[in-house]
């Protein structure tokens, strides 16, 4: 999973809630569509994405496919944030270094 | 502190309110746009970052194709000492999660700390796995005190 489609992945509303949901119970695609208003298509490419980023993982059961949040995916995520400001704070602070070397000619 | 919460602190060489503009004014000069925006999730780099400096003002991302998007808004704003910024990178404010900033003062010197918690709305099971992961971060955490 790379840091920008983790990024983008829950840059999302309804991707967001399918994720809350998930983290409730595992469910099937049916099941999931139950709770939104979008339609079952959409819901299926909602877990794509979610499923690409490493976020969601699928398993077959009988005839039907149980969504679950994948737990490595979620701490992959809390260690993707904690990275965001590791990123941000060095910019930040190479930004501030810059800006006080003007000062001092 | 919980498990759950991300802290980051490190000194800057500029004076309280200076350090506090850089960070908010100046955002879209340092913010690491080609590897943590929408845009580069499609490979692109954004047209611009907007900062609205004030109170329940907005991040806002504006895509190559024109379209915006907003990151969060800023849900305390007391200059030059802290703010509060509701994080909620294109989902909906009722789905932030928090990140809070101050700036002290040390002389010529601002030592700036960020905390970023509320991760609770992604369920239980995300506590769960936060907490097994949370000495995992000091690794990480110790990589970027000896970058700053």
């Amino acid at each position: 999973m790379t840091n920008t489609t983790t990024f983008a992945a829950l840059a999302d509303k309804h991707r967001h809630e399918i994720i809350q949901r998930l983290a409730q119970k595992p469910l099937s695609v049916g099941s999931l569509a139950s709770h939104f208003s979008i339609s079952r298509p959409a819901i299926s490419q909602h877990l794509k994405v979610l499923s690409d980023a490493g976020l969601v993982h699928v398993r077959q059961e009988g005839t039907r496919r149980i969504y679950a949040v994948n737990r490595q995916g979620i701490a992959d995520m809390r260690t993707y944030l904690d990275g965001l400001w590791n990123d941000a704070f060095a910019a930040y602070a190479e930004a501030a270094q810059t800006l006080s070397e003007k000062d001092t000619p | 502190m919980t498990v759950q919460t991300i802290c980051k602190s490190l000194s800057v060489p500029l004076r309280q309110d200076r350090a506090f503009r850089l960070f908010t004014d100046g955002l879209a000069d340092w913010w690491p746009v080609e590897s943590h925006s929408i845009s580069a999730g499609q490979g692109k780099r954004p047209q611009k970052l907007t900062i609205e400096s004030k109170l329940n003002g907005r991040i806002i991302e504006t895509l190559e194709d024109g379209s915006t998007t907003i990151w969060g808004h800023f849900s305390a704003w007391t200059p030059p000492e802290s703010l509060v910024l509701q994080w909620y990178v294109g989902r909906g404010s009722d789905q932030a999660t928090r990140v809070s900033v101050e700036f002290q003062a040390r002389g010529d010197e601002t030592v700036v700390t960020l905390v970023h918690d509320g991760f609770e709305i992604f369920g239980d099971d995300g506590t769960d796995i936060w907490t097994q992961y949370q000495n995992g971060w000091d690794p990480v955490l110790a990589r970027f005190q000896a970058l700053a």
